[in-house]
C-alpha cells in the first residue's frame, strides 16, 4: 500500500526534525546549569583557595615557627642559664640532625653569632647555605615570621643571646616550594572535584531530561503526527504523574473520546445504511465509510511505551565509577594482604587479584548473552549488582589474601553480567537511525565512569581508608541497581529480543584465527592495547607512582588522564575513520603513538621529564592511542567478520573476537610483573611501548600484504546482524 | 577529736561529688584506726621521708610517723630498737644498707632479741638489698620486708655516661671492705667491656687496722689519670661518699669529670653529673608498698622490690663549666641542671 510507505517516510522526516529539535533543548538546558553550576563552584573556590593563601601558608610556616621557638628557648637557655659560649655548645651538629629528621619540611637550621660569623649549621648542602646566610649577613633584618624569601627559602631568625656586641641568632629555613606545593595539590584537588561533578551533573540533568521530559514529548510528537494523518488509534503509555504525565493522559482520554465518537458514527452510518431499501444509496455509504476508514484509523492501535537507550545510562555509570573507585589502589591494597612465604613472588601475588578478576570477565561475558536473551535486561543487571554488591562488602571485610581474591571474583562476575545486560538494553533498544548514537551513550556512560572513579576513589582512600572506600563502592552499585529496579521493567524486554543466540564454535574459531588479517587485527592490536590497559595502567601506575612518592588522591587524579584522553579523542577519531574510511591508518597511528610514548620513558631523563613526567606521557599516550585503536578497530573486525558473513556469520565473528580479545585483560598484569621483575619499574614503561610498537608494525605489515578491501563500502557502525 | 572531723569531712565531700578520686578515700575513712609507722634513717631526714609521707597524706591514710636518727653510727641502733618494741608500730621504715641491716636484720637470721623480726618491714636506699641478705629475691623478698630500689641499670648509667661526651676509659676507685663497692665493681666489669669501653679499677689501700686509707684516694685519682682514663665512676659507695669532697677535688686538680651513681656526692661534692633516682618520687614508691601493706593488708612478703622506671641526669652545671666540659645540646632539655653546693 502505497499510503503506508508514504506515511513511514513522513514519520522519518518528522523523528529527524524531531531529534534536532531535542538535541537543542537538552542542550541548552544541560548547558545553562552545568554553566550556573561551574561559575558557582569557580567562584566558591577561589575565595577558598584566597582564604587557604591568607590563613593556611602563615599556618604552615607556624609549624617552622614552632621548631624555630622551640630549638631557640633551648639554645637561650644553654647561653643564658647555663653561661655556655655560644661559640662552645656541644653535640649542636647532632641536636640539629634529629630535628631536621623529625621535620622534613625544615631545610636548614644555622647559628650566626653578633659578629655575623656562622658558629653552626646544618641542612642542604654547604655551600648553598653559604650563599644563603651570606645573603643574609647582609640583609640582617630577619625575623622570625619567615618572611625574608632568600634564593627560595623563607628564613626565620630567632634570638638566642643578646650582648651590647650584639645578637646571636638562630636560622630556620623552609622552602617556599613546599608551601607552594601543598597550595597546588589543593587546586588539583579543587579542580578534580569540579571536573568530576560537572560530569557527574551532565550526566543526571541528560539522564532525567531525556526520561521525563524529551522522551515523553517525542511521543507525544510521534503520535500527533499519526493524528494528523487520521491515525487516532495509539495510546501512549506513561506512568509518571507529573505535567509531562497529565499531558499524555488528557492526550489517552482525547483519543479514547474520537474512538467513542467515531464508534457512535459507524454504529450510526451502519444503521442508516441498513435503512435504505435504494441499493445504490446503500452502496454510497459504504464507500463514503470505506473512504473515511482510508483517511482515519481509530482501532487496533497498540500501546506507545516510552523507552530509550539513555535509561540504561546512569545506572551503568554509576555502577562502573563504583568499580573504578578502587582502580587507583587495588595494587596496593593487595600488598597489604598479599602473604610473603609463598613460592610465587610478591609481584605476581599483587598482580593476580587483578588478573582473576579479568579472568572471571572473560569466562562469565560469553554466557551472559544468554542469560539476558533467557531472563531479560533487568533481571540480569540486578543478579550482576548483587553479585558485585557482595564482593565490595566482601572487600571492605577482607582479612586475608585468598578472601580477597575470591570478592574480587565475585565483583568481576558482577561486573561482566551488568556490562553484558547493559550491552543487551543498547543493542535491543538502539533504532536503526541512531546506532551510532546509541552506541555512543554506552561508550560514554563507561568512559565517564573511568574517568571519575580513579580520582574521587584515590581521594576517598587517602582520607577513610582502602576499606571504607570499597563500602562506598557497595552503595553505589545498589544505588544503580535501585534505579534499574525503578525504571525498567521486568516484562518489557525479554518478547522485544532481536538476537539470535550466538553459539561459539571451535572449527569457527580456527577458521577465523586463519584469516591473516582477523588474527593480525586481534593478536598486534587489540590483545595489546588490553594488555596495556590491565598490565600498565591498572598494575604498574599505580605501584609505581607511589613509590614516586604520590599519595592516593594524587595517583587518583593521574590515573583519570587515561580516562579523559580516551573521551576526548574517541569520538573525534570514529567520525574521522568513518568519513575517511581510513581504518586500518587510524589504528596504526593510535600503535605507533601509544609505543612511542611508553619508549620516551627511556629518554626522559635526557629530556629533562621527571619520573612522573614519564608516566604521565606514557598514560596519555596511551589513552589517545587506545582511543583511535578501539574505535576503528571495531569497524575492520566488522569487516574482517563480514568475509566469513556466509560461512561462520558476522556476529558469530565479533563475538568470538571479543572473548580472545580479553586475554589481553588476563595476561597484562602478568607480562607487568615479568617486565618489571627485568627491567625495574621505569623501564618497564618502555617494555610496554616495545611490545605495543613490534606488534603494531607487524600489523601494518600484514594489512599491506594481504591487500584488504577494508573501508571500500562499510560504515563503522554497519548493524551487525 | 580531729579523727572525728576527718571522718566527718570525708563523709561529706564523698556524699557532694561522687566520683572516683573520693571514692578511693573512702577505704582510708572506713579503716577504724590511725597506722603508727616507726622511721629510722642514717644521717637526718631526706626528701625520701618527706615524698613518702606526702603520698601518705594524699591518699587520705591516717596514719602517725615516727623518725628515729641512728646519726651514721650503728652503735645507737639497740636503744632504737627497744623504743620500736615498747610502740609496737604497724610497720617500720628504714633508710640505707646499713640502717635496715642492724634495724631488720638479715633475710635468714634467727630470731633475736636485738632485730625488729615480727613488724612489717620497707626499707629505701639499699643499693643492693639480695646481695646485702635483706631479702632473698627481688620478686619474692622471702621475709615480712620489701622495699624500693633505687639505682639505674648499670647500663643505663654507662649510656647516660656516653651521651654526654664519647669516654673510652673509666676509672673507679672504691673500697674494697664494703659488699655493695665489690658488687658494683664486678657488674662494671662485666658490663663495661660488653658495651667496647675500657674499665680501670683502683681499690683503695688499706691502713694498718686493715680498714681503707682515706689519704690514698687523691693519688689514686692521679693514677687514674696518668694511666688515661677520661671520666671516674662513683657507685654506691659509703666510704668514697664520706670522702667525695677530697676525691672531687682531686678529679678537678685532674681535670677528670666524675660520674655519680647516688644523689648524694652530687648534693655535697663536685662530683660532675649523674644518673640518681629522686628522692621525693623514690619516697612516693615506698609509700605506695606501705599503703598496700597497711590499707589493703598485703604482707610484704608477696610484695616484689619495687622500682623507678624514671631516673634523673642530674648536671652540676658548674662543676662542668669549670672542667670546661659543656654538656651537649640533646641533653639541654633532658638533664636536671644544678650547681654543686660546694665552693
Amino acid at each position: 500500500m502505497n499510503f503506508k510507505a508514504v506515511r513511514q517516510e513522513r514519520e522519518n522526516s518528522d523523528i529527524k526534525e524531531f531529534l534536532t529539535n531535542q538535541k537543542g533543548l537538552l542542550t541548552r538546558m544541560v548547558l545553562l546549569s552545568v554553566v550556573v553550576l561551574l561559575i558557582g563552584q569557580l567562584a566558591v573556590s577561589w575565595f577558598a583557595l584566597l582564604g587557604f593563601e591568607k590563613e593556611l601558608s602563615p599556618q604552615l610556616s607556624q609549624k617552622a615557627q614552632a621548631v624555630g621557638n622551640a630549638i631557640s628557648s633551648e639554645l637561650a637557655f644553654a647561653v643564658g642559664e647555663l653561661n655556655i659560649p655560644p661559640d662552645q655548645l656541644v653535640g649542636v651538629e647532632e641536636y640539629f640532625d634529629n630535628y631536621l629528621q623529625s621535620n622534613k619540611d625544615i631545610e636548614y637550621l644555622a647559628i650566626i653569632d653578633s659578629s655575623g660569623k656562622t658558629l653552626f649549621v646544618r641542612g642542604i648542602d654547604p655551600q648553598s647555605i653559604n650563599t644563603i646566610l651570606t645573603e643574609l649577613k647582609s640583609n640582617r633584618t630577619g625575623n622570625s615570621n619567615f618572611e625574608t624569601d632568600v634564593q627560595g627559602y623563607l628564613d626565620g631568625a630567632f634570638s638566642i643571646d643578646e650582648t651590647l656586641a650584639g645578637t646571636t641568632e638562630l636560622h630556620v629555613g623552609v622552602t617556599s616550594e613546599h608551601i607552594r606545593n601543598q597550595f597546588f595539590e589543593m587546586i588539583f584537588e579543587i579542580l578534580t572535584v569540579i571536573a568530576i561533578s560537572w560530569l557527574v551533573t551532565f550526566e543526571f540533568l541528560a539522564f532525567y531530561m531525556r526520561r521525563s521530559i524529551s522522551r515523553p514529548i517525542h511521543h507525544i510528537r510521534t503520535v500527533l503526527a499519526e493524528g494528523s494523518r487520521g491515525v487516532f488509534a495509539n495510546r501512549l503509555v506513561e506512568r509518571s504523574k507529573d505535567e509531562i504525565g497529565q499531558l499524555i493522559t488528557s492526550f489517552n482520554n482525547l483519543v479514547q473520546d474520537l474512538q467513542i465518537k467515531y464508534n457512535d458514527f459507524v454504529f450510526e452510518v451502519v444503521e442508516l445504511k441498513h435503512a435504505q431499501i435504494d441499493d445504490s444509496i446503500g452502496r454510497k455509504i459504504a464507500r463514503v465509510r470505506e473512504k473515511f476508514d482510508e483517511k482515519f484509523i481509530l482501532s487496533g492501535g497498540r500501546d506507545v511505551h516510552s523507552r530509550h537507550v539513555v535509561q540504561i545510562r546512569v545506572p551503568l555509570f554509576l555502577f562502573i565509577f563504583s568499580e573504578e573507585l578502587s582502580r587507583s589502589f587495588i595494587p596496593l591494597f593487595v600488598s597489604k594482604y598479599a602473604p610473603t612465604d609463598m613460592i610465587l613472588s610478591h609481584d605476581i601475588l599483587i598482580g593476580l587479584p587483578i588478573t582473576l578478576f579479568m579472568l572471571a570477565v572473560m569466562i562469565v561475558t560469553p554466557f551472559g548473552g544468554g542469560l539476558v536473551d533467557r531472563f531479560g535486561v533487568r533481571r540480569i543487571f540486578l543478579l550482576g549488582v548483587l553479585f558485585a554488591v557482595i564482593g565490595f562488602i566482601g572487600n571492605f571485610l577482607t582479612q586475608t589474601y585468598y578472601d580477597l581474591i575470591l570478592f574480587r571474583i565475585l565483583t568481576g562476575v558482577g561486573y561482566s553480567l551488568i556490562f553484558v545486560a547493559s550491552e543487551g538494553w543498547v543493542v535491543q533498544n538502539a533504532e536503526e537511525h541512531n546506532r551510532t548514537a546509541s552506541t555512543g551513550i554506552f561508550v560514554t556512560a563507561v568512559f565517564v565512569g573511568i574517568v571519575c572513579g580513579p580520582p574521587i576513589g584515590g581521594m576517598l582512600a587517602n582520607r577513610i581508608g582502602f576499606e571504607a572506600t570499597f563500602l562506598i563502592s557497595a552503595c553505589l552499585a545498589v544505588i544503580s541497581g535501585l534505579i534499574v529496579y525503578q525504571v525498567f521493567r521486568t516484562d518489557d524486554d525479554i518478547h522485544r529480543l532481536r538476537r539470535k543466540r550466538i553459539v561459539l564454535r571451535k572449527e569457527d574459531m580456527i577458521t577465523l584465527l586463519k584469516d591473516p588479517r582477523f588474527f593480525s587485527v586481534l593478536f598486534f592490536t587489540a590483545i595489546p592495547a588490553k594488555m596495556a590497559l590491565a598490565g600498565f595502567i591498572a598494575y604498574l601506575v599505580p605501584l609505581y607512582l607511589t613509590e614516586l612518592g604520590h599519595n592516593e588522591s594524587s595517583v587518583g587524579r593521574l590515573m583519570m588522564l587515561y580516562g579523559l584522553a580516551t573521551l576526548s579523542c574517541i569520538f573525534i577519531s570514529a567520525r574521522f575513520a568513518d568519513l575517511t574510511r581510513k581504518y586500518v591508518q587510524v589504528v596504526f597511528v593510535g600503535g605507533l603513538l601509544a609505543g612511542i610514548g611508553c619508549i620516551a620513558s627511556l629518554f626522559s631523563h635526557k629530556i629533562g621529564i621527571s619520573d612522573t613526567g614519564a608516566v604521565v606521557l606514557a598514560i596519555l599516550a596511551l589513552g589517545f592511542g587506545h582511543a583511535m585503536i578501539m574505535t576503528s578497530q571495531n569497524a575492520m573486525i566488522l569487516m574482517v567478520a563480514g568475509n566469513h558473513a556466509d560461512t561462520i556469520g558476522r556476529a558469530t565473528a565479533v563475538s568470538a573476537y571479543r572473548v580472545f580479545e580479553r586475554t589481553g585483560m588476563v595476561i597484562g598484569p602478568l607480562v607487568a610483573v615479568a617486565l618489571i621483575a627485568q627491567f625495574g619499574y621505569h623501564d618497564a614503561i618502555a617494555g610496554f611501548g616495545v611490545i605495543i610498537l613490534t606488534l603494531i608494525l607487524l600489523f601494518m605489515l600484514i594489512m599491506t600484504i594481504s591487500k584488504s578491501e577494508i573501508g571500500e563500502n562499510q560504515s563503522l557502525y554497519t548493524p551487525e546482524r | 577529736m580531729l579523727r572525728k572531723i576527718y571522718l566527718i569531712s570525708a563523709f561529706i565531700v564523698a556524699c557532694l561529688t561522687l566520683n572516683q578520686a573520693t571514692a578511693q578515700s573512702v577505704p582510708a575513712a572506713n579503716s577504724d584506726r590511725t597506722y603508727k609507722i616507726f622511721g629510722v634513717v642514717w644521717r637526718g631526714e631526706t626528701e625520701v621521708e618527706a615524698g613518702f609521707q606526702e603520698y601518705l597524706n594524699q591518699r587520705g591514710v591516717p596514719y602517725q610517723m615516727t623518725i628515729r636518727n641512728l646519726n651514721l653510727d650503728r652503735g645507737n641502733a639497740p636503744g632504737i630498737i627497744e623504743e620500736i618494741k615498747q610502740a609496737k608500730p604497724d610497720l617500720v621504715y628504714t633508710w640505707g644498707t646499713g640502717t635496715t641491716r642492724s634495724i631488720l636484720g638479715k633475710v635468714n637470721e634467727p630470731e633475736s632479741d636485738h632485730l625488729v623480726r615480727d613488724i612489717p618491714g620497707i626499707f629505701v636506699l639499699v643499693a643492693y638489698p639480695v646481695s646485702a641478705e635483706i631479702v632473698s629475691s627481688f620478686e619474692y623478698p622471702g621475709r615480712n620486708v620489701t622495699g624500693v630500689a633505687f639505682l639505674a641499670s648499670i647500663k643505663a648509667q654507662i649510656n647516660s655516661m656516653l651521651a654526654y661526651r664519647p669516654f673510652k676509659k673509666i676509672a673507679v676507685i672504691y673500697d674494697e671492705r664494703s659488699s655493695n663497692s665489690r658488687i658494683n665493681v664486678s657488674q662494671l666489669e662485666e658490663i663495661v667491656p660488653q658495651m667496647g669501653l675500657e674499665l680501670l679499677v683502683f681499690p683503695i689501700p688499706k691502713k694498718e687496722d686493715g680498714t681503707s686509707d682515706p689519704e690514698a684516694v687523691p693519688e689514686l685519682v692521679q693514677k687514674a689519670k696518668d694511666s688515661g682514663a677520661d671520666v671516674l665512676y662513683m657507685g654506691p659507695d659509703s666510704f668514697i661518699t664520706r670522702h667525695g669532697e677530697a676525691y672531687t677535688a682531686a678529679a678537678m686538680k685532674a681535670g677528670l669529670p666524675t660520674f655519680a651513681s647516688t644523689q648524694s656526692p652530687l648534693r655535697n661534692t663536685r662530683a660532675m653529673f649523674g644518673l640518681v633516682s629522686d628522692y621525693h618520687t623514690l619516697g612516693k614508691l615506698a609509700a605506695v608498698q606501705a599503703e598496700r601493706i597497711l590499707v589493703d593488708g598485703e604482707k610484704p612478703e608477696d610484695l616484689p622490690v619495687a622500682r623507678l622506671s624514671r631516673f634523673k641526669l642530674w648536671i652540676n652545671i658548674d662543676v662542668a663549666s669549670d672542667l670546661g666540659l659543656y654538656p651537649p645540646m640533646n641533653l639541654i632539655s633532658i638533664a636536671d641542671f644544678k650547681q654543686s653546693q660546694v665552693n
